[in-house]
């Protein structure tokens, strides 16, 4: 394939592309330096756009609307129907409460990788051969609580997991997790894909470094045999299907799933644990 | 299609207000069982303030509109009718809502504010790492960029890359035909990308 025009790579990252000639281009990205890096200037504007991890999930939102509904304020202005809105004597208390929010929407950056955690993930697996980063892989315990995956799942455990990133900075902003098969299918994790209609891209984790959880149980439906799980750390966000597409072709060449430590995908910092699915 | 192999477990428990949709937590609200409000809210804030903070690439006013947004919700409640499309419903409301105070306030206050926070913002972000803070940098060169886009086309950059709806999704609450909104997407990201030219990634 020649290079394509520009803004057939907009619309790439746009998701505007049908799917034969988008597989045409990912693989033509993945060969042509000029045109990657066209990709990755446009993913980096994408990917700024989404949410920090954490962001807008302040804990005192909530609570304050509902002060205000029992409060008994009068009711919004509405376009078309202008109303005063507070009574003078709420601003004060009401502009302290939003200065005081906004301001810890600008101290927490730092501690924004943990605010999503929806488990506490204990135990660890050894870092893999990425230096700067590392997955944890944990099946809930049925008494409640984790446990760490070593080498061993069931065909229908739940998973949940932890990364560590050794080293702050933009260099590996964004996440995928999956699992992939002796056949090639993949299971992903993280970003969400249930509808084959859509090519969603990874998740931001923003640029601080430490360990944090990611927020979910997901349940797949595994066949026995073996299973290898990947975290897959890049600096722009990339997508389902691009990452299918390589898979599928790096397992040919690997031969063998114990044999596909790593994917060939420039730039990113990856782990893979291989595990084995029995009962 | 559906992929009926991918399920998201959820904690255990009991029937709670947390496992009822959006519609039932609606009719809940408007039977005045406030607390089932608060958990619309809580699921949802991170969609409005989201979209509002977007919208203005301001934090304090994004905390304003959203705010503003739910307790018009509460106000309305008894006009809501539960048919399945509550996220699509609190959507348009959030960019309406946006479009109303930016008509607003296009002429007034601004400054002031403005400048109070970027100097919080800059004394806080003093001590981080430096690496994080040209992130934090190059985030908020994005986000301010997306102001010098029309309201329309704003609007449909922060539902698809922000809230990541799909194009039938925005196509649903824009009211907009689909070939409507792929080309502001198309012609969104590709302003996006002059604007930043030049910018060091």
């Amino acid at each position: 394939m020649t290079c394509p025009k520009h803004e057939d790579i907009v619309k790439y990252v746009a998701g505007l592309l049908d799917e034969e000639y988008a597989a045409k281009l990912e693989g033509h990205l993945a060969e042509c330096r000029q045109c990657n890096q066209v990709y990755q200037e446009l993913s980096n504007i994408t990917g700024r756009l989404a949410p920090d991890p954490g962001e807008f999930n302040d804990q005192e939102f909530a609570g304050d609307i509902m002060t205000l509904i029992r409060l008994k304020r009068p009711k919004i202005e509405r376009p078309g129907f202008p109303r005063k809105f507070f009574p003078k004597k709420w601003l004060a208390p009401f502009a302290a409460a939003c200065a005081a929010a906004a301001l810890l929407l600008v101290i927490w950056p730092n501690n924004r990788l943990d605010e999503s955690t929806g488990f506490t993930a204990r135990g660890g697996m050894t870092p893999g051969k990425d230096r700067w980063v590392s997955l944890e892989v944990f099946r809930p315990s049925p008494g409640g609580g984790y446990h760490p995956v070593t080498d061993r799942i069931m065909p229908h455990d739940a998973l949940a997991f932890a990364y560590v990133k050794q080293r702050a900075g933009t260099f590996l902003s964004f996440l995928m997790v999956f699992a992939v098969d002796e056949t090639g299918r993949v299971y992903w994790y993280y970003p969400e894909y249930s509808r084959e209609d859509e090519n969603p891209h990874s998740i931001y984790i923003g640029s601080g470094s430490g360990r944090a959880s990611l927020p979910d149980e997901i349940r797949h439906d595994f066949k026995k045999g073996l299973l290898r799980i990947f975290a897959v750390f890049s600096k722009g966000p990339l997508y389902v299907r691009h990452i299918e597409s390589v898979v599928s072709m790096d397992l040919k060449k690997a031969g063998s799933l114990e044999n596909l430590e790593r994917l060939a995908l420039k730039d990113t910092g990856q782990q893979s644990i291989l595990v084995t699915v029995s009962r | 299609m559906e992929r009926t192999d991918l399920r998201v477990v959820h904690g255990s428990g009991e029937g709670s207000l947390e496992d009822l949709s959006d519609d039932d937590l609606m009719r809940l609200a408007k039977a005045e069982r406030k607390e089932a409000f608060e958990v619309l809210i809580r699921r949802h804030q991170k969609l409005v303030l989201g979209f509002a903070d977007r919208f203005f690439c301001d934090h304090s006013k994004s905390w304003d509109v959203a705010q503003d947004v739910f307790l018009c919700l509460w106000d309305e409640r008894q006009r809501y009718e539960p048919r399945g499309r509550f996220r699509s419903y609190l959507v348009s409301m959030t960019i309406h809502r946006c479009h109303f105070i930016a008509r607003k306030q296009k002429n007034r206050e601004k400054k002031l504010s403005e400048l109070t926070r970027q100097r919080q913002s800059h004394d806080e972000e003093s001590d981080m790492p430096v690496d994080q803070l040209l992130e934090m940098e190059r985030s908020r060169e994005v986000r301010e960029k997306l102001l010098a886009l029309s309201e329309r086309t704003r609007d449909i950059i922060i539902l698809r890359f922000t809230q990541e709806l799909t194009l039938d999704e925005i196509a649903s609450v824009t009211d907009l035909p689909l070939g409507t909104v792929k080309s502001h997407i198309f012609r969104g990201l590709r302003q996006l990308s002059k604007l930043l030219a030049g910018v060091p990634k």
